[in-house]
């Protein structure tokens, strides 16, 4: 996550966030899967256009201002900041102070679109996102908008259980680990482990699922060897896992 | 979910529910705190980016939450710094803050913008229509003498252009759309015609991006295309005949096209004077309102185009397509001047 573009939005709490600006590789995906939707529509437009004759140019003319036009700036301002392409990569279109984007401020970065094509391949917009510190295009910096990242599809459930990040709550097979695994734990000594050593252990455990069984093994093995000798009267039966289950559980206590 | 303030840990460690202490440890801070950021992210989940989605009391308890939430992150900063629990936190913050902040747009703004909000923008900075007038009318009445007065080196001239090609010979060709016009009413028409105008509109606006050059070739493209268009027709004897295909809508239509010009020019403008403001300051406030320069013209682009798909073509004689014509214009710039300087001061 270090390597992404970050930028920091000061909140009214005097709470500040950070958010992970887009990259120009998921931006031109987004364009371009909202272009082959586009086209797509486009013919559709054109096949139902020649069923109806005069009225079928109507049809083709507002129907492909729409889709060109009205669709990118309806769907930033009123669906979340996201087109359909800017959805499938999680990005979203916000204005630069985190709030979502204004109707005229979509309009603005859309229009000027025509700029940011040029010379037809994006290059202009490429060499602005590149040479800007926050990644904007030209039409982006005229409507004071920002291109984030959101969350990465699939990345994190939508729904947010911070109990997951215990390692206890939504695993099976750790949950008798805080109850029966803890037994003696006032016995246990575990002054000498470090907020910064629990978190790590924590983050693994959360994150554990995800990982490949056997960088999983090394990890935990890595994790727990650190780990042993500033810890007394832990039982070590159950594998390096159990182990850091049984720390964390007692450090959370 | 308690919907009263101090739900949070951090907020019953600040005593509201009295003789409150903060949380020792993670456990406790989650085993607290859980229930509410879970709600919060319900509640978010649910408004799917729109705050409108909610009921009122479930908006002031995401409110509530957001603040308790925020409170628990800067508490857990400092306590579990790279904890699980704080990314989570972040994340969490970061997707309700939008829903709390975000403005929500007012239903009667668009209609203030048709009342009085878009003649405004127009009438503010008149320098810049003369400007954009002259850039439009000076090519196009130069460039009509000197068709008049050599016509078959103008003919020649005329071939480079799409858009002029073929003048002169057989029936007329709308300066737009290089589409032969016939007298049947054409809604087709129309709506081509409309779209087409509104690209050239927002392609004048887009221009002020690129320190008005672009917006600038483009007003004296299109009056050097007009110019040579009128003179040939009017040296090969077809003069009023053009007129009556052009005047009905042409007016506004022109009026339309140095008023988004005048967008472009203003951004532009903005770009190489900013004066005080720094360039990028400058040119989203100017770009703002030239947007919505552009995005009225746009819009009343669509009735100059029912003029030209369904009146133009009736053939009308020269009086009446001037009455039509002029009084649109009329209409349109006694709007301009009636309802852009109702609160002048802003």
């Amino acid at each position: 996550m270090e390597l992404d573009d970050r930028i920091t939005l000061a909140g009214a709490e005097g709470v500040d966030l950070d958010v992970v600006l887009a990259g120009l590789t998921s931006r031109v995906g987004a364009a371009l899967l909202d272009l082959a939707l586009q086209v797509v529509a486009l013919l559709g437009l054109t096949a139902l256009g020649g069923l109806f004759g005069d009225a079928g140019v109507v049809i083709v003319a507002v129907g492909g201002f729409m889709v060109m036009m009205a669709y990118p700036v309806v769907a930033e301002a009123y669906a979340g900041g996201q087109t359909v392409g800017k959805r499938a990569l999680g990005l979203t279109v916000v204005s630069i102070d985190g709030t979502p984007v204004s109707f005229l401020a979509a309009t603005v970065r859309n229009v000027l679109r025509v700029i940011d094509i040029l010379p037809g391949t994006y290059l202009v917009g490429a060499v602005a996102i590149f040479f800007s510190a926050r990644n904007q295009r030209v039409g982006d910096i005229a409507a004071r908008t920002l291109v984030i990242q959101k969350r990465r599809a699939g990345a994190d459930t939508p729904t947010m259980s911070v109990g997951a990040g215990l390692g206890w709550s939504t695993n099976g097979s750790s949950v008798p680990v805080a109850t029966a695994g803890l037994v003696g734990v006032e016995h246990w000594d575990l002054s000498g482990v470090t907020a910064e050593e629990v978190a790590a252990a924590r983050t693994f455990l959360a994150r554990r699922a995800a990982l490949d069984p056997a960088h999983r093994a090394s990890l935990a093995q890595t994790l727990a060897l650190q780990l042993l000798p500033k810890v007394a009267g832990v039982p070590l039966d159950g594998g390096p896992e159990v182990f850091l289950e049984r720390v964390v559980a007692a450090r959370s206590r | 979910m308690s919907a009263q303030i101090g739900t949070g840990p951090m907020m019953a460690s600040q005593g509201v529910g009295g003789g409150g202490r903060a949380p020792g440890t993670l456990g406790e801070f989650v085993a607290v705190g859980e229930p509410g950021w879970n709600r919060a992210a319900d509640l978010a989940g649910r408004a799917r980016g729109r705050v409108q989605r909610l009921n009122a009391a479930e908006v002031r308890e995401l409110g509530r939450l957001y603040r308790q939430v925020v409170a628990d992150l800067a508490y857990a900063r400092q306590r579990f710094a790279s904890d699980p629990v704080t990314v989570k936190l972040e994340s969490l913050a970061r997707d309700v803050r939008p829903l709390v902040y975000g403005s929500v747009v007012q239903r009667d703004s668009m209609i203030r913008f048709v009342a009085t909000g878009y003649w405004r923008r127009v009438a503010e900075r008149p320098v810049f229509l003369v400007v954009a007038a002259v850039l439009l009318f000076a090519p196009m009445v130069g460039v009509g003498f000197w068709t008049h007065g050599s016509p078959d080196r103008a003919a020649q001239v005329a071939q480079v252009s799409e858009l002029s090609a073929g003048v002169g010979e057989g029936g007329f060709r709308d300066p737009d759309t290089d589409k032969v016009t016939d007298t049947g009413t054409n809604a087709g028409f129309s709506a081509s015609i409309f779209t087409n105008n509104a690209r050239v509109a927002l392609v004048a606006y887009a221009g002020g991006v690129t320190g008005g050059v672009v917006t600038i070739i483009s007003l004296m493209f299109n009056g050097l295309v007009i110019g040579l268009v009128a003179g040939l027709a009017v040296s090969s004897g077809n003069g009023v005949a053009l007129w009556r295909l052009i005047i009905p809508h042409g007016v506004l239509e022109l009026s339309l096209i140095v008023v988004s010009g005048a967008a472009g020019l203003r951004t532009g403008w903005a770009l190489l004077r900013p004066g005080h403001r720094s360039r990028v300051e400058a040119l989203a406030t100017e770009g703002r309102a030239g947007i919505e320069m552009a995005l009225g013209s746009a819009l009343l682009l669509v009735p100059t185009g029912l003029v030209e798909g369904f009146v133009t073509p009736r053939g009308l004689s020269l009086g009446p397509a001037l009455a039509v014509g002029g009084g649109l214009g009329v209409l349109y710039w006694s709007l301009v001047w009636w309802r852009g300087r109702l609160g002048g001061d802003r």
